[in-house]
This record gives C-alpha cells, sequence and structure tokens, in this order.
C-alpha cells in the first residue's frame, strides 16, 4: 500500500515540469564547499534530475571580505560549468531560508556541508543546523558533506561578526565622538541624580540607555565598547570609594556582570535590529522594482521595446552600463545598447560580441567572475527559457564584479526579460504561423478563381485563333469584317488577361512580403497621365476629365504600384458604369497627405459592395457587364496604397456615382523649390 | 529589295519573335532572328544590321552586356524590350546606350513607331550636321521653331521660361525617343544635377500645363513612368 502511495507520488512529479529541479546544493564562501557543489552534481546527473546551488545572504555576510566574495564567485561559476543553476536568496536564517526554499519549490534533495570541527561557526554547517533542517524539514533527503576543519575561516568569521559586520555605521572618529559625547552626557545626568540622592538602579538605566543609543547612532563596536565603559563609568563615579576602581560593597560583584551583559545584550540585539530593517527595506525596494520591471515589460510591446524596457530598469538597479544582444530573425546577434552618457569602454565591440556569441551559444555564464573570459571586464549573462536561447545580458564590471545582491537583481530582471522575450518570440512565431495560414488559403481561393475565370477569355483566344487559322489555310473563307472582329477579339481577351497576369504580380509582391518599394519622386498627375495611357482606345466609350490643382503636386511613391492602383480604380468605373458615362479623375494636397479620386457618375456602389470592395474576391455582376473580374483589383489597390502607409475609401456621390479616394503621406517632400539655371545657353 | 534596311531580332520566345518577323515583313524589312545574346553580338558583328531589337531577358548572357559589346564599335540603334515592372533595367540600358524601348505586350503600331524613330535618328546623326537639322519642328498644333525660339500651340504663341524652352528644345531634337531622366537632368541642368529628378518633373509640370490641353491625358509631352519622358513625334 505505502509503496503504492509513493509509486503515485513519483509519477505526479514526473508528469509535472520536466527535468524540475530535485536538488538543491547549499553553498558558502569556505573553500570546502566546491565539494558540495561536485558532489551535488553528481548525485543529480545519477538521479537524472536537475539541481541549483543556493547561497543565503543574511546580515552577516555583508561584511564579506573580498577573497570571500571571489571564492563565492568560483563555486557559482564551478555550479555552473557543473550544469547548475545558481540562485541567492535573502533572509536572517540560513537554515530557515533553506527549510523555506526548499518547500515552496518542491525540492527534496538537499546537498549540505558539515564541519567536523565542534565548534559552531555562524558560516558552517554545524551538527546543530543539519538537525534544525531535519526538524524544519522532515521529509527532505539531506546528503551531507564531511568538510574539513577550518579554524582560519572561524577566526575571520568571527572577526567579521565583530568588526567587519557593520558597515553601515563604521568605526569612524565622528562616532568615536558621538559615544564618547553620549557616555560623557550619561555620566553627566548620573551625577546630577547622585547628588539629588537618586537610586543607584535610575543611573544604571541611564547607562543602559546610553549604550542603547550608541549601538544605534554610532554602531556596533563601539556600542560594545560602551557597555565596558559604562561599566568602568558606574564604578568609576558611583561606588564607593568614588573616584577609583575599587569596589568595597561586595554586591556590586554580582551587579557589573549583569549590568555588562544587559548593556552588551542590549547593543548587540539593536545592531542586528537595524540590520533587519535595512535588510527588509532593500528586499522591499527589489520586490517594488521587480514588480515595477515585470509591469514595464508586460507593457512593452515589441522586441525592441522589451529590450529597451529591460535594460532601463537593469541599469537603474545596478548603477552599471548594460547591453542586451539579441539574435534577429536571421540567427545574427545584434547589440541593443542604452546610451548612459558615461565613456566607460565599449561594450558592443567586436570581442564582446563574439564573447556575447559565446555565451549565447552555450547558454552559460562568462566573463568577470565566471570561468569563462575571466579577464574579462563584463558580465556576460544569459537569457534563456526552457532550453531556448533568447539573448545575451552584458553587465559592466569594470568597477568591480557583481556583488550576490546585484547579481540575485540581475538573475531576477534578467528572468523577467527572458519572459517578455519568450512571449515576443511565440507572438511572432504565432503571426508567422497566422500570415502563413491566411497566404495557404489565399493561394487555394486564388486557383481556384483563376482556373475558372481564365477558361472563358482563353477559349475565345483559341476558337478565334483556329477559326483565322483555318480560313486562311484555306479550309473555307471569311470575310475581312468578321477576320477583322476575330482579331479584334483576340486583342481584347488577350489585353484583360494581361491586366490580369499584371494583378496577379502584384499579389504576390504584396503578398509575399516580398513588396520593396522603389520609391521615386513623382508628380501626381504624370502618374495619372500614365494610367490612362494605358486604355488607349479603351476610353473612346467613356469620357474622361481630370481636375489637377495648379500647382504640381510632387509625391513620393513606387510609380509602378501606384499607376497599378489608378488603372485598377478607373478600369472599375469604366466596367462598372454605362457607355458614355464620365469619369474624373482629381489630385489635391494637403499638410498631410495627397490625395488621388476616381468617381463616376454611374449607379454607385450597392451597400454591399460599399462594405466589401476592397476584400478579395469580392465581385458583382451587373447586367452590362461582359465578364467579371477576379475581384483582386481593389484588394490589391488596398494593399499597395497601405504598403505606402496611405489609406483607401470608397463611397457613393450625393448625386449619384462611386467614388474611391485614396490618400499618400507626404514625407519630407523636397523643401527647395527647383531653380532656374543662372546661364541660358 | 536589298535595299531595305536589315534589323536583327534577339529574341527567345517564339511567338513573340513570330509577331515581330509578321510586323516587319508586312513593312518590307530584311531581318534576322537569333534567341542567345552571344549569336546576337556574332550576328551583330558579321552582319552589321541596321537595327538591333534586343530582349533584355535573354537564356545566356545578360543584355546589358550585348549592349556594352555592341556600342564597343558600333552606334548602331538598338531598341530594348522588356516586361513592364523592370524600369530599373529599361533606365539602365538606355543609360548604357541603347535608343528606345519596348514594354511587353506592345502592339504593331508601336514598334514599327519606335523602328522609324530610330532609324531617323540615325539618319540624322550619320548626316553629322546636326545643325542643319530642320528647325522648325511640327506636330498635331505644337510648333516649336528652335532657329527663333518660339513655342506655339494651335497658332498661339506660348511664353516659357529659359529652362522650359530648354526642356522642349532637347524633347524636340530626340522626337519620339525616349529619354532618361538622367539624360535630360544632365543636358538641361548639368551633370551635377543628376540626381535632382523632381527639379525635372516639376518643370515637365508647369511645362506641360502650358503647352498641353488637358495635362492628365498630354498629346505631346509622354510620361514614361519610371524612366523618363517622350516628345511625340507623329
Amino acid at each position: 500500500m505505502e509503496s503504492q502511495i509513493e509509486g503515485e507520488k513519483v509519477g505526479s512529479e514526473l508528469k509535472g515540469s520536466s527535468p524540475s529541479v530535485q536538488l538543491v546544493a547549499c553553498v558558502s564562501p569556505s573553500p570546502s564547499s566546491s565539494r558540495v557543489v561536485r558532489v551535488a552534481a553528481r548525485i543529480a546527473k545519477d538521479l537524472g534530475v536537475g539541481w541549483m546551488a543556493l547561497y543565503v545572504e543574511t546580515p552577516e555576510t555583508d561584511g564579506m571580505s573580498s577573497a570571500e566574495r571571489d571564492r563565492l564567485h568560483e563555486h557559482f561559476s564551478l555550479a555552473q560549468r557543473l550544469g547548475g543553476e545558481v540562485i541567492t536568496t535573502v533572509g536572517t536564517d540560513v537554515v530557515q531560508e533553506i527549510a523555506h526554499y526548499t518547500r515552496l519549490h518542491n525540492i527534496t534533495q538537499v546537498v549540505i556541508g558539515k564541519d567536523s570541527a565542534f565548534r559552531r561557526v555562524p558560516f558552517r554547517f554545524s551538527l546543530d543546523r543539519v538537525q534544525k533542517l531535519l526538524r524544519l524539514r522532515p521529509d527532505l533527503e539531506l546528503h551531507v558533506v564531511p568538510m574539513g576543519s577550518g579554524m582560519a575561516e572561524a577566526r575571520s568569521s568571527v572577526y567579521r561578526w565583530a568588526v567587519g559586520y557593520d558597515t553601515e555605521r563604521p568605526f569612524t572618529a565622528a562616532n568615536a565622538l558621538k559615544a564618547v559625547f553620549i557616555l560623557s552626557a550619561a555620566t553627566g545626568i548620573g551625577i546630577g541624580w547622585f547628588a539629588l540622592g537618586f537610586k543607584e538602579a535610575n543611573i544604571i538605566l541611564v547607562f543602559l540607555l546610553a549604550v542603547l543609543l550608541i549601538s544605534l547612532f554610532a554602531g556596533r563596536i563601539l556600542g560594545l565598547i560602551s557597555s565596558v565603559a559604562a561599566v568602568l563609568a558606574f564604578n568609576f563615579f558611583f561606588t564607593e570609594p568614588r573616584g577609583t576602581l575599587m569596589v568595597h560593597d561586595l554586591q556590586y560583584l554580582a551587579t557589573f556582570p549583569v549590568m555588562l551583559t544587559v548593556a552588551l545584550i542590549t547593543s548587540a540585539l539593536t545592531g542586528r535590529l537595524r540590520q533587519q530593517a535595512r535588510l527588509s527595506a532593500e528586499r522591499e525596494r527589489r520586490t517594488e522594482t521587480l514588480y515595477r520591471t515585470s509591469r514595464g515589460l508586460l507593457k512593452a510591446n515589441g522586441r525592441k521595446a522589451v529590450v529597451s524596457v529591460g535594460l532601463a530598469h537593469l541599469r537603474d538597479l545596478l548603477h552599471r552600463d548594460v547591453v542586451c544582444y539579441v539574435p534577429d530573425e536571421d540567427g545574427a546577434l545584434h547589440p541593443h545598447e542604452l546610451s548612459t552618457g558615461s565613456d566607460g569602454p565599449s561594450m558592443t565591440d567586436h570581442s564582446n560580441g563574439l564573447n556575447a556569441a559565446w555565451t549565447f551559444e552555450h547558454g552559460q555564464f562568462a566573463g568577470c567572475g565566471t570561468a569563462t573570459f575571466s579577464e574579462s571586464t563584463v558580465y556576460y549573462h544569459p537569457l534563456s527559457v526552457q532550453e531556448q536561447m533568447l539573448g545575451v545580458v552584458v553587465v559592466d564590471c569594470s568597477q568591480g564584479p557583481l556583488g550576490g545582491a546585484e547579481s540575485s537583481l540581475l538573475e531576477a530582471v534578467a528572468a523577467q526579460l527572458a519572459l517578455a522575450l519568450d512571449r515576443e518570440r511565440l507572438a511572432r512565431i504565432e503571426e508567422e504561423h497566422r500570415v502563413e495560414i491566411e497566404r495557404e488559403r489565399l493561394r487555394s481561393d486564388l486557383l481556384r478563381s483563376i482556373s475558372h475565370d481564365l477558361r472563358t477569355p482563353l477559349a475565345a483566344i483559341a476558337g478565334a485563333g483556329s477559326t483565322l487559322h483555318s480560313a486562311f489555310s484555306g479550309a473555307g473563307s471569311i470575310d475581312t469584317e468578321t477576320t477583322c472582329e476575330l482579331a479584334r477579339g483576340i486583342y481584347d481577351d488577350a489585353t484583360w488577361l494581361t491586366r490580369l497576369v499584371e494583378n496577379l504580380l502584384s499579389l504576390t509582391r504584396v503578398e509575399g512580403h516580398l513588396l520593396k518599394l522603389t520609391r521615386d519622386w513623382e508628380v501626381a498627375e504624370d502618374l495619372v497621365a500614365s494610367a490612362l495611357e494605358r486604355f488607349r482606345g479603351r476610353l473612346s466609350s467613356h469620357q474622361v476629365r481630370s481636375i489637377l490643382p495648379e500647382q504640381p503636386i510632387l509625391v513620393q511613391v513606387d510609380p509602378a504600384l501606384i499607376e497599378q492602383v489608378l488603372v485598377n480604380l478607373i478600369d472599375n468605373a469604366i466596367r462598372y458604369t454605362p457607355l458614355g458615362s464620365t469619369i474624373e479623375i482629381r489630385t489635391a494636397e494637403t499638410d498631410q497627405s495627397v490625395m488621388f479620386e476616381v468617381s463616376d457618375n454611374g449607379p454607385g456602389l450597392s451597400d454591399k459592395a460599399l462594405h466589401h470592395a476592397f476584400e478579395r474576391f469580392f465581385t458583382e455582376t451587373p447586367s452590362q457587364i461582359e465578364r467579371r473580374g477576379l475581384g483582386l483589383g481593389l484588394a490589391i489597390s488596398k494593399s499597395i496604397v497601405e504598403a505606402h502607409g496611405g489609406s483607401i475609401i470608397a463611397m457613393n456621390r450625393e448625386d449619384g456615382g462611386a467614388v474611391f479616394r485614396f490618400f499618400l503621406p507626404r514625407e519630407g517632400a523636397p523643401l527647395s523649390g527647383p531653380e532656374e539655371p543662372k546661364d541660358d545657353r | 529589295m536589298n535595299d531595305a534596311p536589315l534589323i536583327l531580332v534577339a529574341e527567345d520566345d517564339p511567338p513573340i519573335r513570330a509577331f515581330i518577323k509578321a510586323c516587319l515583313k508586312s513593312q518590307g524589312y530584311r531581318f534576322l532572328e537569333v534567341d542567345k545574346g552571344e549569336e546576337a553580338v556574332a550576328q551583330a558583328a558579321s552582319h552589321v544590321p541596321d537595327l538591333l531589337i534586343l530582349d533584355l531577358g535573354l537564356p545566356d548572357i545578360d543584355g546589358m552586356d550585348v549592349i556594352r559589346r555592341v556600342r564597343e564599335w558600333s552606334q548602331m540603334p538598338i531598341i530594348v524590350v522588356s516586361a513592364r515592372g523592370k524600369e530599373r533595367s529599361k533606365v539602365e540600358a538606355l543609360d548604357m546606350g541603347a535608343d528606345d524601348y519596348l514594354t511587353k505586350p506592345f502592339g504593331t503600331g508601336e514598334l514599327l513607331a519606335r523602328i522609324r524613330v530610330a532609324f531617323r535618328h540615325a539618319a540624322s546623326l550619320s548626316k553629322d550636321d546636326a545643325d542643319n537639322a530642320p528647325s522648325l519642328f511640327t506636330v498635331r498644333g505644337l510648333e516649336v521653331d528652335l532657329e527663333k525660339r518660339r513655342v506655339a500651340v494651335d497658332g498661339c504663341p506660348v511664353h516659357l521660361t529659359p529652362i522650359e524652352y530648354r526642356l522642349i528644345a532637347l524633347l524636340v531634337r530626340n522626337a519620339g525617343k525616349v529619354l532618361t531622366h538622367r539624360f535630360i537632368l544632365k543636358e538641361v541642368w548639368g551633370p551635377g544635377s543628376v540626381n535632382d529628378t523632381h527639379y525635372l518633373r516639376v518643370f515637365m509640370a508647369t511645362l506641360r500645363r502650358k503647352v498641353e490641353a488637358d495635362p492628365a491625358q498630354p498629346k505631346y509631352l509622354l510620361t514614361e513612368v519610371g524612366v523618363g519622358y517622350r516628345l511625340l513625334d507623329e
């Protein structure tokens, strides 16, 4: 029964996040932590699970020596080399934090180092800590790696605890002066109260208050020193014989140690309290900035925006220059950089690009503080989501490697940036799929439509051709009028087919995203003129009026494509209006755009046509049209106009007739007008 | 019959070739046909035709190469044929020394008109006395007197600025022939402004407003979109 339950549990875990992290190696700056890392890597490999190196940052670790910091980084990079993730968390108690982290992330196995030295040292997992962890998480599988004794370590830890600890209020002359002042004031008040006949207990309390104030304002070391000083001062000034350090009343021998202990504890607690307040403020700031980052990234739309939002937040958090390398569609890495105004070393030069490419390819941390490119003055942090490499963040380390807090901050922001980039990547893939499906649909619609509509003119051409051929090869005779009619028919059908093929070609250009506009400055009426030129001979059936502005309008367009739009609109007007109708072509300009309008006085557009005119394969077949089109002309026109950044609309005139209008943006028209040359040869 | 001009047709598409052939035959021209660029160069050298009709999309070598190699030794008129949408290559061919172009699909009338213009210009060139060219040009009501520097439409004198006059004079001297933007800019404004095509366009538009009844349906000054301008000559 039990084994069955266990089996189920394992099964459900396997079903969860795939090679999930199930093993944690607890590292510290101690040199022997590398053994913990290696053991963890081996176990993880044997079990076939993911693993991570966990480092808990505590108030004590703030005063880490640079040698310890370097060692910690060595452990981190070793872990990364061996395939582990590196996580830094912040807490006041290492064991509680480990217990909390493993519970939160469903981690079942922990590798920790255990001191063989019996002394309890803040940085090591002494027997107590192992037991404490087991008490907190009895379900954990613990792998304990014995470590060699490290007295030197221990000393340095004690020293740090006492001295290097308080980075915020260091031991300075000003602080010492503060302490002396507070202590003197306490002594002064004591002397005053003593003269007034107050009890000694009051004076002791004043001294304790002084020690508390000193710990608060002048730092922990001075707090400790003043604890002793307070006891001595009390002894000197207020116990018989006063003015000496001698004691007559033996009960003071009990008072002094108690007073000293209380003073020491007061100063220690005060210091710790302040550290914790600072730590939680720091944590809150991090949480808040991370929240702001994630909100910013959520709002950012497009890869470029995502990268610049991420970089801006990173720069503000780390106060360092940052660059992000992101691959383009072809997979080539391109740097994105925020101009910081600082003139530090370039982070986008060739060698940086190569290193970033290495980082991108291997998905491993590199640069300053790691084993790869360790001589570099920058740090390369790969961005990835589930094995998918998305980019590389490069952080300037010319002012020193990243600290533990900075690393974890970078880690957190980089993870969010990676997620945002992945989101963009997925959106792009989805968009590509959508376009692909759309294109596929278009292709099949097109084929169906073409095969249907091409048959009629082709049959007519073939028929006319064979008639002419047989007539002139002696198989019969036809009169000149019929010959002329047949030839005319062939010509008309062929012209129609030509126009169709041209539209199809434009369509493939537009739809295949091959549309590279070859823009040139053109005069609007030239485009109208050459579009009309294409209707030579066909326009006799209609009256064409063109209304042009006083001044020629210059517009920067792809002339062949815009001509095609005009041809399509004019063709439409000819086909959908009765013979003898008037077609009006107008060009005009406003400050922002150039307008082209083709209108007619025919029957106008039906409600349906007004709504669907620009959709593909939409056609209407009024009685007077001898042949329906493919319903592509207007759709293509719309694509072309939009590719130029313009818009096209269809409407009806109040006095009847259809109006098609398109607007093209006027971008950077040449300001200086043309000039007459000075000489006149 | 042997005096009739000889035309070399380099075209790889048989139906188009057959159509051109029929067209030339109907006008009594002699012709040679090839379907490869190399052959075109070889035949041009051995037969020295009076005119070359060259498809820019021949299968073996680039049409530009053919033009370049023929131009090394001969000024024979070259008319290039290419599909719509290949404006850039047309301009390139023209700048390289081709005389004119035709866009597929083209009609008989268009083809013969281009041939006539090409022969006429070749003739005036070979006479080598361009100054003695007729100084009065007239076509459908447009009159340009190059000697007196006078332009009139339907008998009404038109007042042109010096630059407009130089434009129209240039077109008249090359009547019927397409002139690229580059060529016109170089001739009228000087070699320093060959890229300022918008100058030319605006001047041409204002010139048209003075000469044409309806500038959007010009009778004389025709626009070849993406290539240049042509003055109607017949």
